[in-house]
């Protein structure tokens, strides 16, 4: 039940993906429309199936690959979902949404069994210090698919070679907004979330900080994202130079995320491939 | 039965003769009546615009109203000049006309309110009866889906029209932005118009004849700024229209470039109408700043036009449906048989 639930959001996600794609060369509205519908009735069947997983697991599900790359694809879903009904446009799908179909995709992949949990592991720290970093993760991960499209933009404006991306997609300045925006509201989740790791290492390991290598660049990501942050606030930098610098930040939450498990190890590599 | 149409327009008539003909709103409502009552017409409507004047009439039985009509128009001095259609080549030319298909600027939208006021005045003067209102309701209904089905009235084709378009990609809402407009001429002024469509908050005038700049001013509601004070006011604004006679550069790369270092991340949009050019162009390639010249602005509504002009076929495909549809419906409402309904899709 749950599986099928799964399967239907990965096509209503994939349903969403080709209404946008659509929405840039064709001229009826509806297919914005439908990029807008299909992407939430995807994410609600996806937060059912994310439910039951929750209620058969007993707390929140991020211990398997499937898990994270599921609760990832549902958390940048429901971002794209939150940014279009505020005043996004529905275009905006092209970018953000082949990360959620990445995801929920690959996720498609993974062994879905529900796998122990580790005693280190079995604390309510966890559901909360995760689920806070992955909603991080999500906001930077959506930032930058806006800051890509804003290069795009910003690339067919200067060159003067206008297509019909420049043509559907918002304004230069909307799109650096959000990929402002999406990061401000990342970077005190990301600051909650190692924090609340810090905490819980101590309760866990003894110490609040041990430079473990995901703990080093959690930090080095959040460092760099207060970079932006100044850059953009004090400095007053906008477009191009901003956008660049999202996007070593989210160079750097890829390897926090994906090469710090898979490549380096330290008491933070549990994760199974 | 017939739904006959004559008419002159800018295809087969000069300006002059089409002057003639020019009816203002108000007095289409007393010549529609007179030529009804002169002519012995059963319906009639007149489209009356710069560029063309056709009249339409329908009747259950003709009865000689196409040659009072062609006599009419000979008297007017249209005689060498007309033309006239019965259905179903009338239907389609008028729903072509509706589309856009036959106007100087093909997929122009003007002309649909144009018609639509046309049906109006003629319906509220009880000159129209089944036959021409079903036939313009439909016509306005085609218009109306040939602009939103197929490209046909999409893209500037205008270089301030581009010019605006352009500026809302760059800065999405204007309402915060300060225009500057140094120099004149009718096509800055032109840019200007489509700018201030979007409602920016300030407008500085600049001209090296400050009463220009002040005449100017009162006329587009903005601030005359002396010569003198040119840079103060490339600094200040957001979008730049640039049209003055001068013989070298007068905005500068060195300039640009001290006016980002004073605010990084300000946007600048320089549209550069003057020829020879006054805005170096190397100033294009810093960041955040956008340099049109005219030909950039041109070249684009060109390719436009050009892609209007690509949906005309599949805009004519569709008057043709459209036409064979009212065709069926106009001759079941002759014979015996039962009328035929006209769907709305």
């Amino acid at each position: 039940m749950e599986l099928g639930l799964f399967y239907t959001a990965f096509a209503g996600y994939l349903l969403g993906f080709s209404a946008s794609w659509n929405s840039i060369f064709k001229r009826d509205a509806v297919w914005k429309k439908m990029a807008l519908a299909a992407t939430a009735a995807a994410l609600a069947l996806h937060l059912l199936a994310f439910g039951m997983r929750f209620g058969q697991v007993g707390f929140v599900p991020v211990t398997t690959l499937f898990e994270v790359l599921s609760i990832f694809g549902l958390l940048i879903a429901a971002i794209f979902v939150g940014v279009t009904l505020f005043d996004g446009e529905p275009v905006l799908g092209v970018f953000i949404l082949p990360l959620v179909l990445l995801c929920v995709g690959g996720a498609l992949f993974a062994d879905k069994s529900i796998a122990s949990v580790i005693p280190a592991l079995r604390s309510n720290w966890r559901n909360i210090h995760v689920p806070v970093l992955f909603s991080a993760y999500a906001c930077f991960a959506s930032a930058t698919a806006c800051g890509v499209a804003f290069l795009i933009q910003q690339r067919e404006i200067k060159g003067k070679r206008l297509t019909a991306f420049s043509e559907s997609l918002p304004s230069l300045e909307a799109l650096d907004g959000w990929n402002a925006r999406l990061i401000m509201t990342g970077y005190p989740l990301l600051t909650l979330g190692v924090t609340l790791g810090a905490v819980w290492a101590h309760q866990a390991w003894g110490r609040y900080w041990g430079w473990d290598p995901k703990e080093t660049w959690a930090l080095i990501t959040w460092i760099v994202y207060t970079i932006y942050i100044h850059m953009r606030l004090i400095i007053g930098w906008r477009g191009k130079k901003s956008v660049y610098l999202s996007l070593a930040g989210f160079a750097i939450v890829l390897f926090t995320f994906f090469g710090v498990n898979y490549l380096l190890s330290g008491l933070h590599s549990y994760v199974e491939g | 039965m017939s739904l006959i149409l004559f008419g002159i327009n800018h295809k087969t008539a000069p300006v002059s003769l089409r002057e003639k003909f020019s009816l203002a709103p108000q007095r289409l409502r007393e010549e529609l009546l007179r030529w009804r009552q002169e002519l012995s017409l059963s319906e009639i409507l007149m489209l009356s615009t710069c560029n063309r004047f056709e009249v339409y009439t329908a009747s259950p039985k003709e009865d000689g109203e196409s040659a009072r009509l062609r006599e009419r128009f000979a008297l007017l001095g249209a005689g060498e000049v007309l033309y006239q259609y019965r259905e179903p080549e009338s239907v389609s030319h008028l729903f072509q006309v509706a589309c856009g298909l036959d106007s100087m600027v093909v997929g122009e939208g003007e002309i649909l309110s144009q018609v639509k006021e046309a049906y109006r005045i003629a319906h509220e003067a009880r000159t129209t009866d089944k036959r021409l209102n079903v036939l313009f309701q439909r016509a306005i209904f085609v218009g109306k889906e040939a602009r939103t089905k197929t490209g046909i009235g999409m893209g500037n084709i205008s270089v301030g029209s581009v010019a605006a378009t352009l500026a809302l990609k760059i800065f999405g809402d204007l309402s915060k932005k300060t225009v500057l407009v140094a120099g004149a001429g009718k096509m800055s002024e032109k840019a200007l118009k489509h700018l201030l469509s979007f409602g920016p908050e300030r407008v500085y005038l600049v001209n090296r004849t400050f009463e220009n700049a002040q005449e100017m001013a009162a006329r587009f509601s903005g601030v005359a700024v002396p010569w003198e004070k040119l840079e103060e006011a490339l600094f200040a604004c957001d979008i730049a229209i640039i049209s003055t006679g001068a013989e070298r550069f007068l905005i500068t790369q060195e300039q640009v470039m001290r006016r980002q270092l004073k605010a990084p991340g300000r946007a600048l949009f320089l549209i550069d109408i003057s020829v020879p050019r006054n805005v170096e162009p190397s100033i294009g390639s810093l960041d955040n700043v956008y340099l049109y010249n005219i030909d950039d602005l041109q070249a684009i509504a060109d390719e436009n036009l050009g892609k209007r002009q690509n949906e005309v076929a599949k805009a004519g495909a569709m008057v043709s449906r459209h036409v064979e549809e009212f065709m069926g419906w106009y001759r079941s409402l002759g014979g015996g048989a039962r009328e035929v309904s006209l769907k709305h899709r």
